[in-house]
């Protein structure tokens, strides 16, 4: 009796892990939460007005922020290809230039990704300020810069 | 083995587990406050890191010890596994929860955004939903041995997702930062974060000692209930 | 850009919720098992009163 339990137990481990095997296989392929560039440009007219997501990082020096419009403009490549993205109001407080973003909206026919959200990608780095070096304001001293310029 | 063997617990030593737990507490959360300097690239809201973690770290193990619980309730049918597994699942819905508001007051400032369904967030959604879903089926269940065996089954299948849940940030794309490691971040915040770990697992050894507790009396009224309705039935 | 909110009070409010969330835990489980304990005294005090568990309610 006892030693029949010991296997409903054995079988029921077996299965949790066999599903953990096949369901975590299966979505390992299938799920995508964003594109990257290329990814995207070799779909092409496939997804022309397709509400989707984007990831990658921002082109250093790409950066456009027009605050009497609300428009930002920034170029968001994966090493490899890069695409222009135009979204309206202020990104969040850790966007900046190098940083890893998550845009979503659809990609146009003209080429350029049109964003309603931006989210930043941060990384699991975390360190102190260095001497002298204050938190954020690297951030907003250099938006604002990218806001005269 | 019936619910009359179940062990009493001895109130003294839980009460110098509590005063230990509080001061562990306290420090930990007065380090990740004041000891360290905020993130130089994130600022003052990195310091959820030191509730955020350790908060996720005690769902994962409730989890786990509900895992273990209903391995051994199957086998044994002893129902102090039934009342611990209990005990640590619903420990783990208040940590899974708490780790995820903080997740979500973590993320406003930082990601921009308070929600996103990226593949971490969304496995530990379902977790959360497996776990109620745990309870929802234990208080329907009128019948001790039933309601034991049934939830033993779903604690065991329902375990599944937690790996996955762990793994999800390294398999998938996600928004999600991978975990942190000693080689991601500065010592000192190693440190308090580890003390954080260590402060969280006495609160959870806590916890678990007055759930268990709890569920002992519970399932000794339940007990003298079912008796007395059972006499007056016949 | 310098309408961004700072992080400060999220950060606060966390910490605020997370020992809230576990005293008022604490605090459920101390009533609970207070209200457990009554039960289970009562129910013992008359183990065969089955007209006076009508009383009860």
């Amino acid at each position: 009796m006892n030693r029949r339990r010991v296997w409903i137990g054995l079988g029921l481990v077996a299965i949790a892990g066999a599903v953990i095997l096949l369901v975590a296989g299966g979505l390992r392929e299938n799920v995508v939460y964003f594109l990257t560039p290329t990814e995207l440009e070799a779909k092409g007219a496939e997804v022309y007005g397709a509400s989707l997501r984007l990831g990658g990082q921002v082109k250093p020096e790409s950066v456009d922020w027009n605050p009497d419009v609300g428009r930002l403009l920034f170029v968001i490549t994966d090493g490899e290809t890069e695409l222009p993205v135009e979204s309206s109001g202020a990104p969040p407080a850790m966007f900046s230039e190098g940083m890893g973003v998550v845009v979503e909206g659809s990609y146009r026919e003209d080429g350029v990704f049109r964003s309603h959200n931006v989210m930043v990608k941060h990384s699991n780095e975390y360190r102190p300020p260095e001497e002298g070096e204050h938190p954020k304001e690297v951030y907003r001293s250099l938006m604002e810069e990218e806001a005269g310029g | 083995m019936t619910i009359n063997d179940l062990p009493r617990p001895n109130p003294g030593r839980a009460k110098l587990l509590g005063a230990a737990t509080l001061l562990l507490f306290a420090a930990g959360s007065a380090a990740g406050l004041f000891l360290v300097p905020a993130d130089a690239l994130q600022g003052e809201v990195q310091r959820l890191l030191y509730v955020h973690v350790p908060a996720a770290w005690l769902a994962m193990l409730s989890f786990f010890v509900v895992f273990v619980m209903s391995v051994l309730y199957l086998i044994q049918r002893d129902p102090k596994w039934d009342l611990l597994a209990v005990s640590a699942a619903e420990i783990g819905i208040v940590f899974t929860a708490l780790a995820l508001v903080l997740g979500s007051l973590w993320g406003k400032p930082t990601w921009g955004v308070w929600w996103t369904w990226d593949p971490r967030l969304t496995t530990t959604a379902i977790m959360l939903m497996i776990y109620v879903g745990y309870l929802v089926v234990r208080s329907f269940a009128d019948d001790p041995e039933k309601r034991a065996r049934w939830s033993a089954i779903i604690g065991i299948v329902g375990f599944v997702d937690v790996p996955i849940v762990y793994l999800s940030v390294l398999w998938w794309r996600t928004l999600h930062q991978p975990p942190s490691s000693p080689r991601s971040m500065a010592g000192e915040f190693v440190y308090v974060l580890l003390l954080n770990v260590a402060a969280f697992t006495l609160l959870y050894i806590f916890l678990m000692v007055r759930r268990y507790r709890l569920a002992i009396a519970e399932r000794h009224v339940e007990e003298l209930r079912l008796t007395r309705d059972d006499g007056r039935i016949t | 850009m310098e309408g961004q909110p700072s992080g400060t009070p999220f950060m606060v409010a966390g910490y605020l919720i997370t020992w809230a969330v576990l005293a008022w835990y604490v605090w459920r489980l101390n009533r609970r098992s207070v209200d457990a304990r009554r039960a289970l005294d009562s129910a013992q005090a008359k183990p065969h009163a089955n007209q006076e568990s009508e009383s009860d309610r």
